[in-house]
């Protein structure tokens, strides 16, 4: 595509951001574990809006599954003709269509707790898009420690949750709640692409937030999306 | 005592129809839970009036009541 075309790719973020809001988009190195149902949708919309453009910033992203049929409902990134493929590669090949400017780097690997601060080292932001309560929590103690802020969230049936833990915040109630074994509702309630890609694009608003120094929206909070009900609830924890 | 309650996700069937519970003086949300048949180790997350707030939490005529498990899909 030439060059001249591609010009005005950012042309409909402005005004809601300023030009300066743009350049801290390209320029946010962004850790995002899980290639999924959020983290396929979130991938696609950090791409669009312009996070991580090369010789700026970048986007690790890291998956070590690989499409199955059940991923259909709900995985951007998920084709009838990509079935067994690799998550990482499929979504570095859809990017590449989207938004060739992505520095992105993709691990077809699935993270270990141990490897957590090796993933996130460097990065301004780290995104959870992950799959697994156990490893979720690892990766929100593990940003904790490294003092990077992280956006939490999952969904399962029509609920989803989204909660950010500052850079500064080391005191986590949310992980202290959420921290004991208990099998996740999705298990039993399956996961719906309305509810996922809602949440994926509260973590990606909060990206931008994180990225241009605006306040968090979900800081110290658990937001509740139900979609059961249309119901919202901010949780002050 | 008039209370507003939400059980989320799996504990949906759990959800009371009305708003008007029999629960005794004093009541708390651990007496509220049990009224409801919701077994504690489906629970993980309370909150009352959008704050998070314990089993032992006093409750309230005209408390909003939340009740969540534990939910992790991506």
């Amino acid at each position: 595509m030439e060059r001249q075309v591609l010009a005005g790719r950012y042309q409909k973020n402005f005004s809601t951001l300023s030009a300066q809001d743009q350049e801290r988009l390209f320029s946010c190195r962004v850790s995002l574990a899980g290639l999924g149902g959020l983290g396929g949708a979130l991938l696609e919309m950090l791409a669009r809006m312009g996070f991580g453009r090369r010789g700026y910033g970048w986007i690790r992203a890291s998956d070590g599954d690989v499409f199955e049929v059940s991923n259909l409902n709900r995985q951007m990134f998920c084709l009838e003709s990509n079935l067994g493929l690799p998550k990482a590669q499929e979504a570095m090949q859809r990017i590449q269509a989207v938004n060739s400017e992505i520095d992105l780097q993709v691990q077809h690997h699935f993270l270990r707790t141990e490897e957590l601060p090796t993933f996130i080292h460097g990065a301004d932001i780290v995104l959870d898009a992950l799959g697994d309560l156990p490893i979720k929590l690892a990766l929100r103690r593990a940003a904790a420690q490294a003092g990077l802020p992280v956006v939490t969230a999952a969904v399962g049936g029509w609920t989803g949750f989204i909660s950010t833990l500052p850079a500064s915040d080391r005191d986590d109630t949310f992980l202290r709640l959420m921290d004991t074994g208990m099998d996740g509702a999705e298990l039993r309630l399956g996961v719906l692409a309305p509810t996922v890609w809602l949440v994926a694009a509260l973590q990606c608003r909060e990206a931008v937030a994180l990225a241009c120094g605006q306040r968090p929206l979900f800081q110290g909070r658990m937001h509740i999306v139900d979609l059961s009900d249309a119901s919202w609830e901010k949780v002050v924890l | 005592m008039l209370l507003e309650v939400k059980c989320y996700a799996t504990l949906a069937k759990y959800q009371p129809r009305g708003e008007d519970f029999i629960l005794g003086p004093s009541p708390t949300l651990r007496d509220l839970v049990g009224f409801l048949g919701v077994p504690e180790t489906e629970l993980k997350i309370s909150f009352v009036n959008g704050v998070h707030a314990g089993l032992d939490y006093e409750l309230h005529e005209g408390d909003r009541v939340g009740l969540f498990p534990a939910v992790g899909g991506g």
